[in-house]
């Protein structure tokens, strides 16, 4: 009888021992939001014929339309500072290296839209022209300040991109184009392409052009306000912080850090929800080309469970709000800046994307 | 012209990436992070365009047009008393522990950020649930605020909760700090456990099969024969 009652209680602390520790392995195959170093993932080298081998001979074509002063002049150092060099502010209050739009040759510019085209999707490099369209608008604007006349300071002319490293097959080498609200920070080792930081953001936010209304952030604007809306009272309680928020807190200058996240957690939303919630960050991992943005999303479906999506303001769709989207390997912010005298305007929006895990490809360069 | 002027000067300075452009208010960035040696808080102070020069004169004390270091150390010092910090409902005083700040024309411009960096010396390394308390009350009149808590570096310390204000003047932070005898032993719990798990399973292995084949054979009679699971 004691032996038999000593072997059912082995048998059961085994099976619960078990359990403990599949469930411990489960917990591991999402990660959490945390500061731990990420482990280095793995270089594949990229063949002439993907993606990177397209950009690359795109950034070689680019590089071949230059003289040696300019080649001197886009190219930097793999391992610069030039690499967290960038803001949201305009050009003459920010200083921004490597070559001025507005100083490129016809064809020195049709090469680098060639590059552009080949490293992002056709919608990123359409949000990347229409933010530069946008910037034109305001400095012919009113409100730019460069006033009626027009300001140095702004306009589609002000625009810089910058080479990091040689384009390689093999090696990490990375591009930079930005100017007045844009910054694109594309790092390319080997196969993999890594988008983030990077910041689109918009002023004005509508404008007309050809007669046709442009909203280069309207589509984000809209999905969120579609989603915030589709939650239940419960989860949209959870998801709404009860303070204001006029800025973005992980914008240009606060790179490494990682924020405790707030919201409503994933997890707690129906699978509609869901995918309303990745199509919605599609819009900021879709600027990148296809196949490596497909990869991306494949990580972010994977950290659903520990993504949390935040709102602050206004529920209904026409209102300037900010939300914020942060999972392991994410961190989406959308923020309408504060109007002079209070209120946050529609008009002038700041976005970033982060992964606080892989910033400049940093877990694929640590080896 | 003159725009043109203060424009090439800053093209002509390197300086760190600035992302804020408030206009019209003070905008004062908090960021808190807790750590078992204590609370450090990163506060950066950033004057829009068009309240540049009343901070300027706030700072520039003697009216002399000039900011010196003194007047800086004075300024941070007054920005230090404006704000609070408990620990456990016990007021936590801070120390300035670094100050850098701009030049004024950037102040002018509305982008120069002077940033204080602050800590308490109270270690937090204590087991158990605690609390933490931040308020900031400098230049309420001018003020727009952020207030964030940092993810804490050591798995060892967790922030179970946080409230704020509607205005992010202040900010509630619960968080919990393990066991010190438990720190760091957690992964290798789970595999000593299933070790001994194991060599206990494995040392009663003769007994443990022994007593299902008595179990099967016993249900083989009640029911129907089982026999192909008690082979010998």
């Amino acid at each position: 009888m004691k032996r038999k009652i000593v072997i059912t209680g082995l048998c059961l602390f085994a099976l619960l021992s078990a359990g403990w520790v599949l469930r411990l392995a489960a917990k591991q195959q999402t990660r959490k939001i945390n500061t731990a170093p990420a482990s280095p993932l793995r270089v594949e080298p990229a063949k002439e014929s993907d993606v990177t081998g397209k950009t690359v001979a795109a950034a070689q074509a680019f590089l071949a339309t230059l003289d040696d002063a300019a080649r001197a002049k886009v190219s930097f150092a793999f391992n610069s500072d030039q690499k967290s060099k960038w803001s949201n502010l305009p050009v003459g209050i920010y200083k921004r290296n490597g070559l001025r739009w507005g100083d490129l040759s016809v064809a020195q510019r049709e090469a680098t839209l060639k590059l552009l085209a080949t490293a992002l999707s056709n919608q990123g490099l359409q949000k990347v022209k229409e933010i530069m369209e946008g910037d034109e608008v305001l400095k012919l604007s009113e409100s730019g300040r460069g006033g009626g006349t027009g300001g140095p300071n702004f306009g589609r002319d002000e625009y810089y991109l910058a080479l990091l490293g040689a384009p390689s097959l093999t090696e990490p080498w990375m591009i930079q184009f930005g100017g007045h609200h844009l910054a694109i920070n594309l790092t390319i080792v080997g196969k993999s392409n890594v988008l983030t930081p990077s910041l689109p953001a918009a002023q004005p936010a509508t404008y007309k052009l050809n007669g046709e209304t442009v909203r280069p952030l309207g589509r984000e604007n809209d999905k969120a306000f579609a989603l915030i809306n589709a939650l239940d009272a419960e989860r949209r309680k959870q998801a709404i912080l009860p303070y204001q928020v006029s800025e973005l807190v992980l914008g240009a200058g606060e790179d490494g850090k990682t924020i405790e996240p707030e919201g409503v957690k994933v997890s707690a939303l129906n699978a509609a929800q869901k995918e309303n919630l990745l199509d919605l960050v599609n819009e900021w991992v879709g600027i990148l080309n296809d196949e490596a943005a497909a990869a991306k999303m494949a990580e972010i479906k994977a950290n659903l469970p520990e993504t949390w999506f935040a709102w602050s303001g206004p529920t209904t769709q026409g209102s300037a709000a900010y939300f914020r989207i942060q999972g392991p390997t994410l961190f989406i912010e959308y923020s309408p800046q504060r109007m002079r005298g209070g209120g946050l305007d529609l008009n002038h929006i700041h976005t970033i994307y982060r992964d606080p895990t892989n910033d400049y490809g940093a877990r694929l360069v640590s080896r | 012209m003159k725009r043109l002027a203060l424009c090439l000067l800053y093209v002509c300075a390197g300086r760190l990436p600035v992302a804020a452009h408030v206009l019209d208010q003070y905008l004062q960035v908090a960021q808190i992070a807790i750590a078992p040696s204590g609370a450090h808080i990163e506060l950066r102070l950033i004057p829009g365009v068009q309240v540049a020069e009343r901070v300027c004169a706030l700072i520039d004390a003697d009216g002399d047009g000039q900011i010196t270091t003194a007047e800086e150390q004075a300024y941070a010092r007054r920005a230090l008393q404006d704000v609070a910090l408990e620990v456990d409902g016990r007021r936590a005083p801070l120390a300035l522990t670094g100050v850098q700040f701009p030049s004024r024309r950037e102040m002018n411009e509305g982008i120069g950020a002077i940033r204080l960096d602050l800590a308490a010396g109270a270690a937090l390394d204590a087991a158990g649930e605690h609390q933490l308390y931040f308020r900031n009350d400098h230049l309420p009149e001018l003020g727009v605020y952020l207030v964030n808590a940092l993810v804490p570096t050591t798995s060892d310390i967790k922030i179970s909760g946080q409230a704020r204000d509607p205005l992010q003047r202040e900010m509630r932070l619960s968080f919990h700090v393990a066991p010190a005898d438990t720190r760091g032993l957690r992964p290798w719990t789970g595999m000593l456990t299933l070790c001994l798990c194991l060599a206990l399973f494995f040392s009663r292995w003769k007994h443990l099969r022994q007593y299902s084949r008595r179990c099967f054979r016993r249900l083989s009679k009640r029911t129907y024969p089982v026999k192909i699971f008690c082979r010998r």
